[in-house]
């Protein structure tokens, strides 16, 4: 009687669920090739990086394309003007650091055009210590194996808007956009990449950026879209403040960088 | 922010013409002979009061009345008349001579039943002005809303209305819906005059309402009476039954998904009468099964329970008592959890003070809550929010005149809002982030009149003032930026200094039969709503917030005009109904884009306010007598919404944007044994957002939008069918077994309806992407039985 119940509850579900799936055609909207400009400046160490690439239609095989014949200007409070030249659409250079409350100028001339903005640095979070621990599991039986998670501990500070990434073993993580806003009530202990599992033998490097608020809010919306959305995600380009239409980011925080290896 | 005056001069214009002509013709009227009646009317064979009633002079159709909500009456009568008629769908009508002896008089109606034979099984017939009165509203009765085959076969009230014209699901299957462009939110959802926030159960597939406890729901389209308010587009007012003070009733049903019972009392000899009643839903049982301890330990059920108690003092003074409580489990291991549930309590006094004077005296209670969890209560996030009203309610309505309807009262409701979001991480559980408890006092006074202006018109004009003030919590501050200004322990508490607005909400419809066969009803009104529900998707679920209108937040402010025809013969089977309507909203909210909705302390800067427009017209062809009844209902309408904020201020499609909107719907009685009943449905897709492009960005290979809402699902149809099997004409000796078998198959060809898009890379041609359509259902089968002792 019991396996007939269950036969009979599963059979209907499959019946239920049968075929759900298929491949449609779409009209959608004419695509309008733009650049993304993502450049990020570590205020504390003056690095710059980042790229700029062009955006491809959606239903292209090909990937986004570099722009060529890229150069990048940033310019601080003190007027000193740092260029760092862009090589295939990659940008990698240094500039300087900056201090908490000074404004900083990006420019970036793209086959003669000049793309602006500027941001101010936030106060910096710095962070305390990384911690490893065991992974429970989930409650229907996975992982097995003996896997970890990596906790970041944050001081007692008031309210923080934090953009947390990782390096694993030399690759920099990119499927998950963590933001997190402090609440200013104490010590905080966040787990990296909300919850990732590690492995024994994992060479981990946290950064933990302290952003201002329009940068959070791009990085948030930029979570919700890559991420497949989420509360508060509605569909669309996460708002920035190139001067022209542009895709990216000109983010401008303070990093502070640990490490640790999953024993 | 500046405020739409269009139809302001409009109202004001309108209500002085109409105030200085009801003085002059209350002036000029001599009442004449007139007798004043009242009364009851009840169903003969349970004592549950009949609701909707009509109530007429035979000698002149053109005077009479119906029941209010609670059964009751008041009638002039001119000299002259003799008879006095009170029908009502599915009962016989039953014809009072007058003079009646003095005093309220109760009048009981036979339910039409087989055994009358057919010659007496017809419709109602209704004059025009009857039918011109109901325009801009629609009432549906349990026994419509159970013919109709529905989702996992449950006789939802919800899923019936969303079949009507003007009225439209968010979602498949879902219990939300938008009528006439306006939000989900928008809609006043009452039971026994208690609010619901959230009437869903199983994330919108079942609505709260229990059909075996219901007596009767409206939905008030256009022409919102000036007692009701609180929300921007539509007040579906759902009443219980008051249960069977004639003899001991049980009865309920058994289904694939869920099970209810019902059980109906007379108490002290028939001067009151109890009903109980509960559902429950049993997916989890089968769970019990599973050899896995985690699928044991997981819990995915719903139940509620519907109670009411009433009792007749004597015959001018009646109490009632009414509760509503339920609740949804979905607990998934230790990686998920969302509950919520509603509770509503209503404590209420009918005096019938006198033959021209009715008053009623509510105490309401409702409180709505949910926690939404990720992991555990050793490691998880977790969302706890709610919202609770206390509220005070009375109305009068006095007969003042054979000509006028005077109706006027006060409702007070005292709201807290609550809302937490914390985290747990062994012994370093952590608050995020607590909203400090608000409260806020919403406050009414309405007036209005129904003017009998002649034979065939009347005018419906009434003005409602609101007043919403925040009388506890914190009053945030936001900078130019709209970004909180300091930290919350230093904002102004409320309670230092309430902080409020308020308005006029003028309403005002002119009814009346231009022919002896056609109605007519043209309406204008203004309503405020203080509670905004902000939510980013367009189905609504219950992890949608509530938040109050403040120093920072404005009212929505919505106003329409409606203009609605109405044919058909006074006996017969064919009406027709056309409708056109008009509407702007005001400060509609919606999530920036990038919005922390984690952060409660900080909503107030994570909206954005914007404004609305909606129109369309209406169709409506109704049959409702014979062997096959049913309806055809077709919409036409648009629905934009625009926010500075959103592609530069350009108006875009609101996600109620479906542009045709169709639902025909047969119930065909073949035989007295077999019902045989099918509907189908078709809308335009559902307007979306959907990428344009792909760039990299810091490694990230992210989709490129265009703009909002400019792209549309595929269009949306399907084809329910079902059978109702009853017991022949030799009863089985148990009771029980005289039921019968409900079977039906919702989707029954299967289509395939988009509920969402997925883009994949494709399978065949790597590195091109191709987008996907999930469908949520394909075919539904379910069978029920249905009992009664």
């Amino acid at each position: 009687m019991t396996r007939r119940l269950a036969l009979f509850f599963g059979w209907t579900t499959a019946l239920l669920l049968a075929g759900c799936e298929q491949v449609i055609e779409l009209d959608t909207q004419p695509h309008e090739a733009l650049p993304s400009i993502a450049l990020r400046l570590d205020a504390a160490s003056g690095m710059v990086f980042g790229s700029v690439t062009r955006s491809v239609d959606f239903y292209a095989p090909a990937n986004p394309t570099p722009v060529q014949n890229v150069v990048v200007t940033l310019t601080g409070p003190d007027g000193v003007a740092h260029t760092v030249v862009a090589d295939l659409g990659l940008v990698s250079g240094e500039a300087a650091p900056y201090a908490e409350g000074d404004r900083v100028t990006a420019e970036v001339e793209i086959d003669g055009e000049l793309y602006r903005a500027s941001e101010v640095v936030a106060p910096a979070l710095a962070l305390d210590s990384l911690e490893v621990r065991p992974f429970e599991g989930f409650g229907f039986g996975f992982p097995a194996d003996s896997v970890y998670q990596i906790f970041c501990h944050l001081p007692s500070a008031p309210v923080r808007n934090l953009l947390i990434e990782a390096i694993v073993n030399g690759e920099y993580l990119t499927e998950t956009v963590q933001c997190f806003k402090t609440s200013g009530d104490g010590p905080t202990v966040v787990p990296v990449l909300w919850g990732r599992i590690f492995e024994p033998g994992d060479v981990v490097d946290v950064f933990v950026w302290s952003l201002p608020e329009n940068s959070y809010d791009f990085w948030v919306t930029l979570g919700a879209v890559v991420d497949g959305g989420g509360p508060g995600s509605v569909p669309g380009n996460p708002l920035n403040h190139w001067n022209r239409p542009a895709l990216g980011h000109f983010t401008l925080a303070p990093a502070s960088i640990r490490s640790i290896t999953v024993p | 922010m500046k405020r739409r005056q269009t139809f302001a001069p409009m109202f004001r214009g309108a209500l002085l013409v109409l105030l200085a002509a009801w003085a002059a013709a209350a002036a000029a009227q001599t009442p004449g002979r007139t007798t004043a009646i009242s009364g009851t009317v009840v169903d003969a064979s349970t004592g549950e009061s009949l609701i909707g009633a009509s109530v007429l002079c035979l000698d002149r159709p053109t005077a009479g009345t119906t029941t209010n909500a609670y059964g009751t009456f008041n009638l002039f009568l001119e000299a002259g008349c003799t008879q006095v008629a009170v029908r009502f769908i599915g009962y016989v009508t039953d014809t009072l001579r007058l003079p009646l002896p003095a005093g309220p008089v109760r009048v009981e109606l036979r339910p039409i039943t087989l055994d009358l034979g057919a010659a007496e099984v017809v419709a109602e017939g209704t004059t025009a002005l009857e039918r011109a009165a109901r325009l801009g509203s629609v009432e549906l009765r349990p026994s419509e809303v159970r013919a109709i085959p529905q989702l996992f076969g449950e006789r939802d009230v919800i899923k019936a209305i969303q079949l009507l014209p003007g009225v439209q699901a968010t979602s498949e299957g879902g219990s939300g819906f938008y009528v006439r462009g306006g939000g989900a939110d928008q809609n006043l959802v009452l039971l026994d005059e208690a609010p619901v926030y959230n009437p869903s159960h199983l994330l919108g597939f079942f609505s709260i309402f229990n059909g075996d406890a219901i007596n009767s729901a409206e939905l008030y389209k256009s022409g919102i009476p000036a007692r009701y308010g609180g929300r921007a587009s539509s007040v579906l007012d759902v009443r219980m039954k008051d249960g069977n003070a004639k003899k001991l009733t049980a009865y309920g049903g058994v289904g694939l998904i869920s099970s209810r019972l019902t059980i109906e009392s007379p108490v002290a000899q028939g001067r009151g009468s109890l009903l109980v009643s509960g559902r429950r839903t049993y997916a989890d049982l089968f769970l019990l099964l599973s050899k896995e301890e985690a699928l044991r330990n997981t819990d995915l059920y719903f139940y509620d329970l519907n109670a009411k108690f009433s009792y007749r003092l004597n015959d001018r003074h009646r109490v009632f008592g009414s509760f509503y409580g339920g609740r949804d489990d979905f607990d998934f291991g230790d990686s998920f959890l969302l509950r919520w549930g509603n509770r509503t309590g209503t404590v209420r006094w009918n005096a019938l003070w006198s033959d021209r004077l009715f008053g009623n005296t509510s105490v309401i209670w409702s409180d709505f809550a949910y926690r939404l969890g990720f992991g555990n209560e050793e490691f998880g996030f977790f969302r706890d929010a709610g919202i609770r009203d206390v509220q005070l309610k009375e109305d009068l309505t006095w007969y003042a005149h054979p000509d006028h309807t005077v109706r006027g009262g006060y409702q007070g409701i005292l709201h807290t809002f609550t809302d937490e979001v914390s985290f747990a991480a062994g012994s370093n559980g952590t608050t995020f982030d607590s909203a400090p408890r608000r409260m806020a006092l919403e406050s009414a006074l309405y007036l209005e009149d129904t003017w009998s202006l002649a034979a065939r018109w009347k005018v419906l004009a009434g003005v409602r003032y609101a007043r919403f003030d925040l009388v506890d919590g914190p009053l945030y501050r936001l900078n130019a930026e709209r970004e909180l200004d300091g930290e919350v322990a230093d904002m102004p508490s409320a309670a230092d200094g309430a902080h409020g607005q308020g308005g006029f909400e003028p309403r005002v419809a002119v009814e009346g039969a231009l022919t002896e066969r056609l109605g007519l009803k043209l309406s204008a009104e203004r309503n405020r709503q203080y509670l905004h529900q902000v939510s980013n998707t367009s189905a609504g679920n219950p992890t949608d917030l509530w938040m109050p209108a403040s120093n920072n937040i404005a009212p929505i402010v919505a106003d329409q005009i409606s203009l609605d025809l109405t044919s058909g013969p006074e006996s017969g089977a064919f009406t027709w109904t056309l409708g056109g309507y008009y509407k702007q909203l005001d400060d509609v909210l919606e999530f920036k884009s990038g919005a922390d909705v984690f952060a409660p302390t900080t909503l107030e800067s994570e909206v954005i306010a914007g404004s609305g427009e909606a129109y369309g017209a209406e169709v409506l062809l109704r049959r409702t007598a014979g062997a096959v009844t049913g309806w055809v209902s077709y919409t036409l309408s648009r629905s934009f919404r625009s926010f500075a904020q959103v592609d530069g201020g350009a108006r875009f499609p609101a996600p109620s944007d479906r542009i045709h909107n169709t639902a025909v719907v047969v119930m065909w009685e073949v035989s007295p044994r077999a019902v045989l009943s099918a509907n189908w449905v078709y809308h335009t897709g559902d307007p979306a957002t959907f990428p344009s492009g792909f760039y990299y960005l810091n490694g990230r290979l992210v989709p490129q939008y265009t703009e909002r809402n400019a792209g549309r699902f595929p269009a949306y149809h399907r084809l329910d069918v079902g059978v109702t099997l009853r017991r022949g004409a030799k009863p089985a000796a148990r009771a029980w077994a005289n039921g019968e078998w409900n079977f039906s198959v919702y989707n029954a060809y299967g289509r395939e309806n988009t509920y969402l898009i997925d883009f994949r890379e494709s399978e065949s041609e790597p590195g091109r992407i191709d987008p996907v359509s999930i469908a949520l259902f394909k075919w539904v089968p379910s069978i029920s039985y249905d009992f009664r002792f």
